[in-house]
């Protein structure tokens, strides 16, 4: 099981971090400032960090050097969102950044993206009798390849990484075509369309009312 | 054109033109005087000759006249001088020369036209009354004043004399001059290029300055020791300078701040909005347990309170200071029943008693900006203490002004973060102060309302000592306006 270690002295900004981590089927552990964070480091191994910037007694920056000494990827997580310090984060060597505040979906997926850059997770991802190869970025149902575009993929991938979650059309079309959602379009709901019909889930992803989709399995 | 070569120019050619024309006057008005002193020498010579030709041939018969010869009556009295610049000759009317001693034939003499033989010319201007005339002729470098004089005998006198020293002079004295003119130009304009040399480099020293510190340099100074106007514009550029350094510093301090406080304010919207907007996302998107919903509305909850208590804060901090406040007379200690009545719900909730002593005196400044400052102070004292302890507010009247100081038995703040406590968005413990609902707002909008009263405060505390806040309140210069107006409302009802 993948472990994963928050770094955030906001308590209610942990705990909502830790419960859709803990749904998506990672385990996570909250350190409240940054002496916690070094102590969890060093003691016990972690496959990615959430790592807040403004600390009590170290801050991010200075965590980051004892996460590069064991070798964690780790996320910053701060409200700052100053480019001027993402870069710097970046540059001491951060994976990502996600800036306050942010949406559940896409906390998820760079979870997932740099979790995949470290070979943490399954390479193979299996929904029914779909297969998916993240390596090579192709999906197999009962052996036969199925060809879809690159939007179809990763929008298969979305549904996958957020089962039995509603996605609204605004978090589909942010997360897969990114840029802002107009409202209007309906790219959203001819993809969904085409991957149901393709992969044979006419039943398992299910349109929600003036919400958007889910997958049921 | 530089100005330094402007001013050169324009005033080297007119000391020149001005000593030319000068020097000229001079020298031409000492030569007319000198020529006509000549001339009339000349003159005086040529009467005392016929004079002494005219007594002497009057003096001889008719007789003795016969037997001599005019040539032995001149010698008799005429010696020809030594020197040969000048000489004599006489001729009757017809022209015949009857005497002539002088080296220089008369008739090469010729006036300056060279129409006529310069005695002719004399002649011809001779009449009744004026039996004397004199011209001025040339021969090669010479010149020379020919005077012919008619004496009673009808015969004609005709002196000479060299004056070429004259001239001679006169062009002596123009050559020296124009050395003097020449070497006293070249000085001048020496001089003057020196000065101007001097002075154009303190402007150029000043233009460069000008321009360093327009590029940016703000430090750029003039150093010029000169009482004169450049030297004057030189300290008033320094002086302008400073102040726009000043300036420039505190505006750079008020935009440090700004970014200060805007970063902070920026950490302290987003941390609430995080929660919201994650826990409101995740009650959207997830199927949840009752319970789980029911912790994610009362995280959602808190945070949207904890929005509300920033915005309110902020808007009371940037409201605060905005107007002029009109100081009243504010009653110590009724002032203090006031502030106990308003904080009494909060303090009994967590058992904190109010201690207040006063003395009977007088503050002045704004009535709610006042009870909004101690009830800030008191709301501070209050989440730094533990329950069943107290806070203490005391107030002395001191010479000049009003003591009041709000003490309590809490855990302190470190004596190296006193200075901080004022900041915006400055806690001492961040998780503590979240718990009791605290914006980090409270003491820098104290800070604001001490401001606008002109008062002076002052922090003290050690850890575990709990914290000492003494606010001098100054009486005002100019007797406080009784508030006629509540008097007039109190007369009309």
């Amino acid at each position: 099981m993948i472990k994963i270690l928050i770094v955030e002295d906001e308590e209610p900004i942990a705990n909502l971090i830790r419960m859709n981590l803990v749904k998506a089927g990672y385990q996570c552990e909250i350190a409240a400032d940054g002496e916690a964070a070094a102590d969890a480091i060093a003691e016990r191994p972690f496959d990615l960090i959430l790592l807040d910037i403004m600390l009590p007694k170290l801050n991010g920056y200075e965590v980051l050097e004892y996460a590069k000494t064991v070798d964690v990827p780790v996320i910053f997580l701060t409200a700052m969102g100053e480019t001027q310090q993402k870069v710097k984060g970046l540059k001491l060597g951060a994976e990502d950044y996600i800036a306050k505040p942010f949406e559940i979906a896409e906390l998820l997926a760079r979870v997932e993206t740099v979790l995949r850059r470290y070979h943490k997770t399954e390479r193979k991802l299996r929904l029914l009798d779909i297969e998916i190869d993240t390596d090579s970025r192709t999906v197999t149902q009962s052996g036969h390849p199925v060809d879809l575009t690159t939007k179809e993929y990763e929008l298969l991938l979305l549904f996958l990484r957020n089962k039995n979650r509603a996605l609204y059309r605004e978090t589909i079309y942010e997360n897969v075509w990114g840029g802002e959602y107009s409202g209007t379009g309906r790219t959203v709901d001819l993809h969904v369309q085409r991957l149901k019909k393709k992969l044979g889930l006419e039943e398992h992803i299910v349109a929600i009312y003036k919400v958007g989709y889910r997958l049921e399995c | 054109m530089r100005l330094s070569w402007k001013l050169f120019f324009i005033t080297t050619p007119v000391f020149v033109l001005f000593l030319t024309v000068f020097g000229t006057w001079i020298i031409q008005d000492s030569f007319w005087n000198s020529l006509e002193q000549e001339i009339e020498r000349c003159m005086a010579e040529n009467q005392t000759f016929q004079n002494s030709y005219e007594l002497t041939r009057n003096s001889l018969s008719n007789e003795q006249w016969s037997q001599t010869t005019v040539q032995k009556v001149v010698e008799s009295f005429y010696h020809k001088g030594s020197a040969g610049d000048g000489g004599a000759r006489i001729y009757d009317a017809d022209g015949a020369v009857m005497y002539q001693d002088n080296a220089v034939s008369f008739e090469s003499l010729s006036d300056r036209s060279e129409e006529t033989s310069i005695g002719q010319a004399i002649l011809s201007r001779l009449d009744e009354v004026h039996n004397v005339g004199y011209e001025i002729a040339v021969l090669g470098q010479e010149r020379y004043v020919v005077v012919v004089g008619r004496s009673s005998f009808g015969d004609y006198i005709e002196t000479m004399r060299n004056i070429s020293p004259v001239y001679a002079r006169r062009d002596a004295m123009y050559a020296r001059y124009q050395i003097g003119v020449l070497l006293l130009t070249v000085a001048v304009g020496g001089v003057t290029l020196v000065v101007l040399f001097f002075v154009m480099r303190n402007m150029q020293k000043l233009s460069h300055a000008t321009r360093q510190f327009a590029r940016g340099a703000y430090d750029a100074r003039v150093h010029i020791k000169s009482e004169d106007e450049i030297g004057r514009l030189a300290d008033d550029f320094n002086w302008m300078a400073d102040a726009m350094s000043k300036q420039m510093q505190q505006l750079a301090g008020e935009v440090r701040r700004q970014e200060e406080f805007t970063a902070a304010f920026a950490h302290e919207l987003k941390t609430p909005l995080t929660s919201i907007i994650g826990y409101a996302d995740t009650i959207r998107q997830m199927e949840l347990s009752k319970e789980e919903t029911d912790m994610c509305a009362d995280y959602i909850f808190r945070q949207g309170k904890r929005l509300q208590t920033l915005a309110y804060k902020l808007l009371e901090l940037t409201m605060t200071g905005r107007q002029e406040i009109t100081p009243e007379e504010i009653r110590m200690p009724d002032f203090l029943q006031e502030i106990r009545r308003t904080s009494f719900a909060s303090l009994k909730e967590k058992r904190i008693a109010l201690v207040t002593e006063a003395e009977e005196g007088v503050l002045y400044g704004d009535r709610d900006l006042l009870l909004s400052l101690f009830l800030n102070l008191i709301d501070n004292a209050r989440k730094n203490s533990e329950p069943d302890t107290s806070i203490h507010i005391t107030g002395l009247q001191e010479p000049g002004g009003y003591l009041v100081t709000v003490r309590d038995e809490g855990r302190g703040i470190p004596e190296e973060v006193l200075a901080h406590i004022t900041d915006a968005f400055y806690m001492v413990d961040k998780s503590r102060a979240r718990k009791e609902g605290g914006a980090g707002l409270g003491l820098a909008l104290c800070q604001k309302i001490v401001e606008v009263h002109k008062a002076g405060w002052r922090f003290e505390s050690k850890p575990g000592e709990g914290l000492t806040v003494s606010i001098m309140f100054w009486n005002p210069e100019k007797p406080v306006r009784r508030r006629r107006r509540s008097q007039a409302d109190r007369r009309r009802r």
